[in-house]
């Protein structure tokens, strides 16, 4: 079976999006959900469904990138995993990083989730919301608290 | 100095947080499920193959026919003819074709249909001359002027009043998602949601007033009172949502009714109150038990009572009042359609085949 897949011409393509791509996915996730694990899971089995797949897939990165959010979004839950374990369980993080991981924290798995795909990878609200299975209006919402908690907890300026 | 660049720049830190290498999970997945991974190189590779590029053409081109030939594109500025009826009636220059109709925003355009007339039919009121997505559209109390809240990039947008001449004015830019108008009942002052919580600006000379502060609960959604001293507005974060009114005077606020503390009646926005200030009409996307996020129209009573979803058989966004509050326009959650139904949450009608929200219906 590995032959088969060595020879496989897309699984190498798809692995060029995965060496590309899939390290900010994964760290996307795990923002999302706060879990390594749950987000590892995520997104190798995002990858796997999109190969398996095959053609029928136009735009490769967004349908993994939604396929992730939502595979982690049925895996928190069917883990019943409650609160932020990246936090709870003490994550070794680097240092910059601590004080907005402790703050996404404290958001709404929608709230952050839309937080992540917009302010840090740059998806507009239409986009997020695709990507999350929302709507326009709510993502909106959305990011209209998210910013305003995360500058709450961050004592960030605004205009 | 904003927010959204900090926000940006503290995200850049999270790529220093070391990532596994999942490629032989990938690997694994597919060997135990006996996947055949052959798959069609032109796709993944980003590129279409030829009878998939024949078929975008033609589905371009027939697109391109259906816009044409129902969107009627009239001048951004046409001349104005302002004359008496004999009715007392009087056409609204550049407005004209809007009496009773409901517009919306739909890329840097104000764009208008019948609620009574064809559902295919729409006229661009009007062409902003500066890029950027027309994100809110609100008649004056009068119908003679139209704020436009439109969108430019960092979350800050340009507050923009065009009369029925078709004269603008700017009245400077605001910041803040979900950014929200209403006018006074006299035509003299906004009050806008902006990320400094709602400011209140008058239309001539453009002074504005910071009247609740954004410290206060997420304070946002205003809606301008038929009393004219008072504006309503929602506030409170994830869970806690309430209704507030705001003393114009004073600045004093008021809580009128505070929401059950629930999922179910998060993420609440677009609150209106009703022309005769009986009762407010809101959005909302709760959550389900399922994970799934789905958009109601919500009616209750002005003093709190009465809270209930009016749009069941459609998932709904942006309701809006019709000028006499005797019926509720709102769009598709999921498609571009338009619907109106009754105050009661009956009898609803597609009445545009296209059109996104926030909606506002011409005071006639």
């Amino acid at each position: 079976m590995q032959d088969a897949l060595m020879a496989a011409e897309p699984t190498l393509d798809l692995e060029l999006v995965y060496r590309e791509h899939g390290g900010r996915l994964w760290r996307g996730i795990l923002l999302y959900v706060g879990d390594p694990d749950v987000a590892s899971d995520a997104v190798a089995e995002a990858f796997a469904q999109a190969i398996g797949r095959g053609s029928q897939i136009r735009d490769p990165i967004a349908w993994i990138t939604r396929a992730a959010y939502r595979i982690a979004a049925g895996d928190m839950k069917k883990r019943r995993v409650e609160g932020y374990p990246m936090i709870d369980r003490g994550y070794d993080l680097p240092e910059p990083a601590v004080e907005l991981v402790s703050a996404l924290a404290k958001l709404s798995p929608n709230q952050r989730a839309s937080a992540i795909l917009h302010f840090r990878d740059g998806y507009t609200l239409a986009e997020v919301a695709d990507l999350i299975g929302s709507t326009t209006a709510a993502v909106g919402v959305h990011l209209h608290r998210a910013r305003r908690r995360l500058r709450d907890l961050l004592d960030d300026d605004d205009d | 100095m904003m927010m959204m660049t900090d926000i940006r720049e503290r995200f850049h830190a999270t790529d220093l947080i070391p990532d596994p290498d999942l490629w032989p999970s990938v690997r694994t997945r597919l060997a135990e499920r006996g996947d055949d991974p052959a798959a069609d190189l032109h796709v993944l590779r980003g590129r279409r193959a030829p009878d998939q590029i024949r078929k975008i053409v033609t589905i371009a081109a027939a697109l391109a026919i259906g816009v044409t030939s129902t969107l009627v594109a009239l001048p951004a500025f046409r001349e104005v003819e302002t004359k008496d009826t004999g009715k007392g009636d009087t056409t609204f220059g550049i407005f004209a074709p809007a009496r009773g109709w409901i517009v919306y925003g739909r890329g840097s355009a104000v764009v208008a249909f019948d609620p009574e007339g064809d559902p295919d039919r729409q006229v661009v009121l009007f062409r902003a001359t500066e890029p950027g997505q027309i994100r809110g559209v609100t008649w004056s109390p009068d119908g003679r002027k139209l704020l436009i809240i439109q969108g430019g990039g960092q979350q800050r947008y340009a507050a923009l009043v065009v009369d029925a001449n078709g004269r603008e004015t700017n009245l400077g830019r605001v910041s803040g998602f979900g950014v929200q108008a209403t006018w006074s009942p006299d035509g003299k002052q906004i009050a806008l949601a902006t990320g400094r919580g709602i400011v209140v600006v008058r239309v001539v000379g453009g002074t504005r007033t910071v009247l609740v502060s954004s410290a206060e609960r997420s304070a946002g959604s205003p809606t301008w009172l038929p009393d004219g001293g008072r504006i309503a507005f929602l506030r409170g974060g994830v869970g806690d949502p309430a209704i507030s009114e705001v003393d114009v005077a004073t600045g004093e606020i008021r809580e009128i009714f505070r929401l059950p503390s629930s999922p179910r009646w998060r993420d609440l926005y677009g609150l209106q109150v009703s022309p005769d200030g009986s009762q407010f009409l809101l959005g909302g996307c709760p959550r389900s038990d399922k994970g799934a996020w789905t958009c109601y129209a919500y009616v209750l009573g002005a003093d709190g009572t009465g809270y209930r979803a009016v749009t069941l058989d459609h998932i709904s966004e942006w309701p809006a009042w019709s000028p006499k509050g005797g019926r509720i326009v709102y769009g598709e959650s999921n498609g571009p359609r338009v619907f109106v139904m009754g105050a009661a949450g009956r009898d609803a009608r597609m009445v545009s085949t296209e059109g996104r929200g926030p909606f506002a219906w011409h005071p006639g």
